[in-house]
């Protein structure tokens, strides 16, 4: 009986610390879904911490040089397997670069042939800062006003000295929507006599 | 020749007599059996029956929320004011009826939900389906084709899919219908002109902001100016002379012949009969009638609104005895049967500047119509004091960390499972399993004052209260 209880008592505390590590990474980027294109003028950041810690999470927009200054990138023809490129030229050249605000290299191309061109990153207003003190939290921002381009969510997981840990990034494309096409989605109703025995058939066999 | 004549008039005069005899035995039934089950009605005894006043059924009628969708995944949640946007949308609807060529035709839930997601819309969102005929009948609204497809509605929409369109839909029978008008009018841009979205709540998909599948909205962030306020039972208030007056409302001229029964824990029941009536008033404030109903005409939705208005108004108030002003609305309504008898249940629910008050269990008011006539009424009306603190506005845990400080106690309690083993499980199923998340003050058990509190409704029908601020379970219920 005594051996029981002991059993069950570690068994507890094992459950208890174990359950504890059970979400996999610190941080993960829930919304904007990474390298996915968006048709809105508004940017949903959702981040899940899953561990007591404090991370910085900062919005980019990718800019591309024209003549001396920077311009939002042309992200028409873009798809979400180029973001998929584009992210992770971008990710290289961060590594190699040790700076988020550098320039991303070119050689990777595209599906429209293309390669991927230089990108620079600008920051979209401060970097928040959010603290989670339990096992689960949620960083949630809506960023309005956002104009058709590519954009790059950065969460960086800091430890108590505020040295960053990891790092975790979602590369998106904002479009504008096309022109809606109204009459996709409902073929044009039926009139007169066609609607009528309809619906006498469907009185009758109701 | 004489003798004979006067025998004749001997038993004429006996048929009369005999006549007469059951005659009365028959209007002495009618006026006992009838007036017991309330359908032999006597003029009213009471001067405050003759003066209340009965709400119009229409003003009970109002939107859980009006809903506009972005067309981008983002949403707009508008949950006060909203009746304007109602009668607009029945304009709207009484207009489109009125043209020769419109017609109603069955959509799929598919097509239904691309048109509210894919596109910018409206919706108009009820708790409870109203039988599209009667609601026809109601606003004058003509009857075009195709109408007799749709038995119910509780939610009325818009979108740009199709702008010259009314879609009627009765989501818990998962029906869906369009309204379709010939004309080359715009009425999304009619009914959405006038709103700043701006200074909406803005929210997203469960599934959007927390991960998952779960498409029902949850607000994104809120900010309120909510405060604790104390708050007692309206018959704290009432006098035994009033108590006494309401019973002898409800049990009209029988009075005389109900007996009056106190438990050991000072509950008061008034009882006529054999139990055909009774009437309870518990020490808590409750008040309890029920009612034996006969065999009658079933009223319908608004007539049996209508009936219970009424009753309510003839035998109480619509509004608090006290404190500060409550506005009541029709929070919910079912149709039920009993034999042969069929009606209404209906909820009403309580505002105060244009909060909802929930309570952890039940309702301020209750009430059944069956066949015409009332046969349950509960009554839980509360005061809230008036005066007390006053904030400005300011954030509020946003329901996004509610779920996620929470989903353990969430999931142990709908589960029944105490030991959550895997944590992205457990938090996945409540994340899949909330149906709606809303603010409002709550009354709970044992607390003298309504608390801020965020609302949390799972799809299994459990309810949950965590604080506005701290975001701490303070109760739950079903």
């Amino acid at each position: 009986m005594k051996r029981l209880r002991q059993f069950t008592a570690v068994l507890f505390v094992v459950l208890m610390f174990g359950t504890g590590f059970a979400f996999a990474g610190a941080a993960a980027i829930v919304s904007p879904a990474s390298n996915t294109i968006i048709y809105s003028d508004s940017l949903l950041v959702s981040v899940k911490v899953t561990e007591p810690k404090t991370v910085r999470i900062t919005a980019y927009e990718e800019k591309q040089a024209s003549g001396d200054s920077l311009v939002s990138a042309n992200v028409s023809a873009i798809t979400e397997s180029d973001l998929a490129i584009i992210a992770s030229a971008k990710t290289e050249g961060t590594a190699a670069e040790g700076s988020a605000d550098m320039a991303t290299t070119a050689s990777a191309s595209l599906s429209d042939g293309s390669t991927v061109k230089s990108y620079t990153s600008v920051a979209m207003g401060d970097t928040a800062s959010y603290t989670c003190n339990s096992s689960l939290g949620f960083y949630t921002k809506q960023i309005n006003d956002v104009t058709p381009g590519l954009y790059r969510i950065q969460v960086e997981t800091v430890d108590s000295e505020g040295g960053v840990t990891e790092v975790v990034q979602s590369m998106v494309a904002v479009k504008a929507k096309p022109v809606e096409v109204k009459s996709d989605i409902f073929q044009a109703p039926q009139t007169g006599a066609l609607q009528f025995l309809q619906t006498l058939l469907r009185n009758i066999f109701r | 020749m004489s003798q004979r004549k006067t025998d004749r008039i001997e038993h004429l005069k006996t048929g009369i007599l005999v006549v007469l005899f059951f005659t009365t035995i028959l209007l002495l039934y009618l006026l006992w059996s009838l007036d017991s089950q309330s359908r032999f009605r006597l003029p009213d005894i009471l001067s405050q029956r003759q003066a209340a006043e009965t709400p119009e059924a229409e003003r009970m009628l109002l939107p859980d929320r009006v809903i506009y969708g972005l067309g981008d995944g983002s949403y707009r949640l508008k949950d006060s004011d909203t009746t304007e946007t109602l009668e607009e949308c029945l304009l709207a609807l009484r207009e489109i009826s009125g043209e020769s060529d419109a017609s109603i035709t069955e959509i799929t839930a598919e097509q239904y939900g691309e048109a509210i997601r894919e596109y910018r819309s409206l919706a108009i969102n009820f708790a409870y389906a109203i039988p599209y005929r009667e609601l026809c009948a109601r606003w004058e609204i003509p009857r075009v084709q195709g109408a007799e497809l749709v038995i119910g509605a509780d939610t009325l929409a818009f979108s740009q899919a199709s702008a010259q369109s009314i879609f009627i839909a009765e989501r818990r029978e998962n029906k869906y219908y369009r309204l379709y008008s010939q004309r080359d009018v715009d009425l999304f841009s009619v009914m959405t002109e006038q709103e700043d979205l701006s200074k909406l709540t803005a929210c997203y998909t469960v599934g959007t902001i927390l991960g998952g599948e779960n498409d029902r909205l949850i607000p994104l962030s809120a900010e309120s100016n909510l405060v604790p306020l104390r708050w007692y039972e309206e018959s704290e208030e009432t006098s035994q002379d009033v108590r006494r007056t309401l019973a002898e409302a409800l049990f009209g001229e029988n009075f005389d012949f109900v007996r009056r029964i106190t438990d050991t824990f000072g509950n008061v029941t008034y009882m006529y009969g054999y139990g055909q009536k009774t009437f309870t008033q518990r020490v808590d404030g409750v008040l309890e009638y029920k009612n034996e109903t006969s065999e009658g005409a079933a009223g319908g939705f608004f007539r049996d609104l209508e009936t219970a208005l009424s009753f309510v108004s003839a035998h109480g108030t619509w509004g608090s005895l006290d404190g500060r002003e409550l506005r009541f609305f029709l929070r919910d309504a079912r149709a039920v049967s009993a034999g042969k008898q069929e009606g209404y249940r209906f909820w009403f629910g309580a505002k105060m500047l244009d909060q909802t008050i929930y309570y952890e269990s039940g309702v301020p008011i209750e009430i059944e119509v069956l066949d015409g006539q009332i046969s349950y009424y509960r009554r839980d009306v509360i005061s809230v004091e008036t005066g007390g603190e006053t904030y400005g506005f300011r954030p509020v845990q946003d329901p996004a960390n509610v779920i996620a400080r929470n989903y353990n106690h969430i999931y142990n309690v709908m589960t029944g499972n105490m030991l959550a083993v895997n944590e992205e499980s457990a938090f996945e199923y409540v994340a899949q399993a909330v149906e709606d998340i809303r603010m409002g003050l709550v009354r709970i058990a044992n607390d003298d004052r309504l608390r801020p509190a965020w609302i949390l409704a799972t799809e299994s029908g459990q309810v949950f209260y965590f604080s506005l601020y701290e975001a701490t379970p303070i109760g739950m219920g079903k």
